[in-house]
């Protein structure tokens, strides 16, 4: 394994700072989705800047890789900004690593937050500078429910204080959502540094020089819109790949969309649920498997910092600490 | 390199599931008299028709199946019935002592990819990506497959066309010409890019990599050619020749490029000859085309022409 830089930690946000919003992926559904993001910047005391390109359409991209490129260098390299806030996942991010300039982003640490195809910035980056990158809310929904936006304050609007314990979203009594947030698939006890994300992005960073570390680590894990048989095949293919074996513990979060008959793949008449895939492939490694926690592509979702340790505790009950503070 | 030998008539034939369950046991029954009807013998694995979720079958069935007919040397060659998902978990136990030692014909497409390209990797053999049976529907599939694992005879596979009364126009289409000289590696894009970080990663150095895929989101074929961009595979290759993407497209109402304009753009950016419009892939109509030969690709004259067959 290739020695890896000491961890930076960007510092937190707080009022009066401005953030960059960027599209290093695919471009905002409609334009009228920021008006909302705006309000509630304003409302938590943050100014912004926009990308000159945010709004480019080229293929599912917002914009060529070069336009995306230089928004996103251009406002990491901006003294005046201290946040990186994508505007929204989709596709695209993977294409700009071999330009992006590792050295700028290190030397300038800030907070980036972002999740789905965002894993693809958020893994290299934490890899290659050491800085904390944060799996969370992209700037086009932090505002989707309390609980992601609470969340999302205390993990880069804490004033460099630890996430702490990590508590569910208040479930609905008469309409509980499966997967439950913490359905142990294997108990046990875990203590590492966090790392993952979107389980489709993680596969397309396989066999490359960004390809995630995970030997040590608490991987959390997640995806939206497959089918049980594609997650059983990324799985299959970590796995294959030695990636789950030496890791300290596993999260695999609700994964919206991925019940048997729900995404928009190819339905075999024949199915398996995601649990049960999780219990066959991963009950057996020695190391602690829960299912079902919030964060991802659900509505409420709780903010993952890569880089910072946690602590994982799966028994009767499930403990899941991120201990460790993620901003200075 | 070792390579297998070619069929005659009665020889026996394993028939595998490595993968999704065959659709039925009617499929099951195809299958057998598509094989009879070559002139070969059909031996149907024990646990085709076992279901453990989609897959046919346990790991341990179906690799029962598979080790099973790879180790008996009364088995001269091994047809997938169906593809789908499941071939993947069975490489790191797969009997490739027993390939070396006894070299047989592994034929199949679609997610079996990752099994023909692992025995390909491991055992240096050539390996024939033909339809999985279930999907030999026409004369075309018919005669090329049985072609491909009866001869070991050079062969020219050209492009598609359109016939527009007497004239046939060619639906091919390269965003950067040229010929290209190199061994054939290839398949289902999606199970390429799943050996990607494993010990079955492909060595794709000088090869002439040849695509297809099947009911797959345009976006998600995107990724997984950026794949084989950032992890430097497209710089090695020496040509691409692109074969059926059936039912491929966009994911919803979104607004995604065709692969043919962001696969060709990023291929005239590496400078890398690359032809579109192939026949092997997973319609009624694919050909069989052996993988782990020598070849050579022409995209002005519109073909792959393979020097050698897979088999001796």
């Amino acid at each position: 394994m290739t020695a890896r830089p000491p961890i930076i930690k960007p510092r937190a946000l707080r009022k009066g700072d401005v953030v960059g919003i960027v599209a290093p992926s695919s471009s905002p559904f409609e334009e009228g989705h920021i008006e909302f993001t705006y309000k509630w910047l304003d409302s938590l005391g943050l100014k912004y800047k926009l990308g000159k390109h945010i709004f480019e359409i080229y293929s599912d991209f917002a914009g060529r890789d070069e336009d995306r490129l230089e928004d996103f260098q251009t406002m990491w390299a901006d003294p005046e900004v201290a946040g990186i806030l994508p505007l929204r996942g989709g596709n695209g991010s993977v294409r700009l690593l071999p330009q992006l300039d590792f050295d700028m982003i290190a030397a300038k640490p800030k907070v980036l937050i972002g999740f789905s195809d965002i894993t693809g910035l958020l893994i290299s980056i934490y890899q290659r500078t050491g800085l904390v990158t944060f799996h969370g809310p992209s700037a086009g929904n932090f505002f989707e429910s309390a609980y992601t936006f609470h969340y999302f304050r205390k993990a880069v609007m804490n004033g460099g204080k630890p996430i702490g314990v990590v508590v569910d979203p208040p479930a609905d009594l008469w309409k509980p959502q499966y997967p439950p947030p913490r359905l142990v698939i294997a108990p046990g006890r875990a203590k590492g540094s966090l790392v993952g994300g979107s389980l489709t992005v993680i596969k397309q960073l396989m066999g490359t020089p960004y390809e995630m570390e995970t030997e040590g680590k608490i991987v959390f894990l997640e995806d939206v819109g497959e089918e049980p048989y594609a997650i059983d095949s990324m799985i299959c293919q970590l796995l294959l790949a030695g990636k789950l074996q030496k890791c300290a513990g596993i999260i695999f979060g609700e994964s919206v969309g991925c019940k048997p008959g729900s995404s928009r793949r190819t339905v075999l008449p024949l199915n398996v649920s995601v649990e049960r895939i999780l219990k066959e492939r991963l009950s057996n490694l020695g190391v602690p498997v829960v299912y079902g926690l919030r964060f991802g592509h659900g509505d409420r979702k709780f903010t993952l910092p890569l880089g910072v340790t946690a602590t994982l505790d799966a028994g009767k009950t499930v403990c899941f600490k991120i201990e460790e503070a993620a901003t200075l | 390199m070792i390579r297998a030998r070619k069929l005659k008539n009665g020889d026996r034939v394993g028939l595998v599931a490595p993968g999704t369950r065959p659709d039925s046991a009617a499929t099951v029954a195809f299958a057998a008299r598509v094989v009879e009807e070559m002139g070969f013998t059909a031996v149907t694995g024990q646990h085709v028709l076992e279901t453990h979720g989609h897959l046919a079958g346990t790991d341990q069935q179906r690799l029962q199946d598979l080790n099973g007919f790879l180790s008996d040397p009364a088995i001269a060659a091994i047809f997938c019935i169906s593809g789908g998902f499941g071939a993947l978990p069975l490489l790191d136990r797969l009997d490739y002592d027993a390939v070396v030692q006894n070299p047989k014909l592994i034929v199949g497409s679609d997610e079996n990819t990752a099994l023909l390209l692992a025995v390909h990797i491991r055992c240096a053999l050539p390996v024939v990506l033909g339809p999985n049976l279930d999907r030999v529907r026409s004369a075309k599939s018919f005669d090329s497959l049985k072609r491909c694992v009866t001869t070991a005879d050079a062969a020219v596979f050209e492009t598609r066309s359109e016939s527009i009364g007497e004239k046939r126009i060619s639906l091919m289409y390269s965003s950067y010409n040229g010929q290209a000289a190199g061994v054939t590696l290839g398949g289902h894009l999606g199970s390429i890019i799943s050996l990607m970080g494993t010990p079955f990663q492909p060595d794709f150095e000088g090869k002439i990599l040849c695509l297809d895929e099947y009911n797959e989101r345009y976006d998600t074929l995107e990724r997984w050619f950026t794949n084989l961009f950032i992890s430097g595979s497209l710089a090695k290759v020496s040509g691409t020749a692109f074969g059926e993407f059936a039912g491929c497209g966009a994911r919803g109402n979104q607004t995604v490029l065709p692969i043919e304009d962001s696969f060709g753009e990023r291929l005239k950016q590496v400078r890398k000859p690359n032809l579109f419009g192939f026949g092997f892939g997973r319609t009624n109509v694919s050909e069989s085309l052996p993988l782990g030969v020598p070849a050579e690709l022409d995209t002005m004259r519109g073909t792959i022409k393979v020097l050698h067959g897979a088999v001796e």
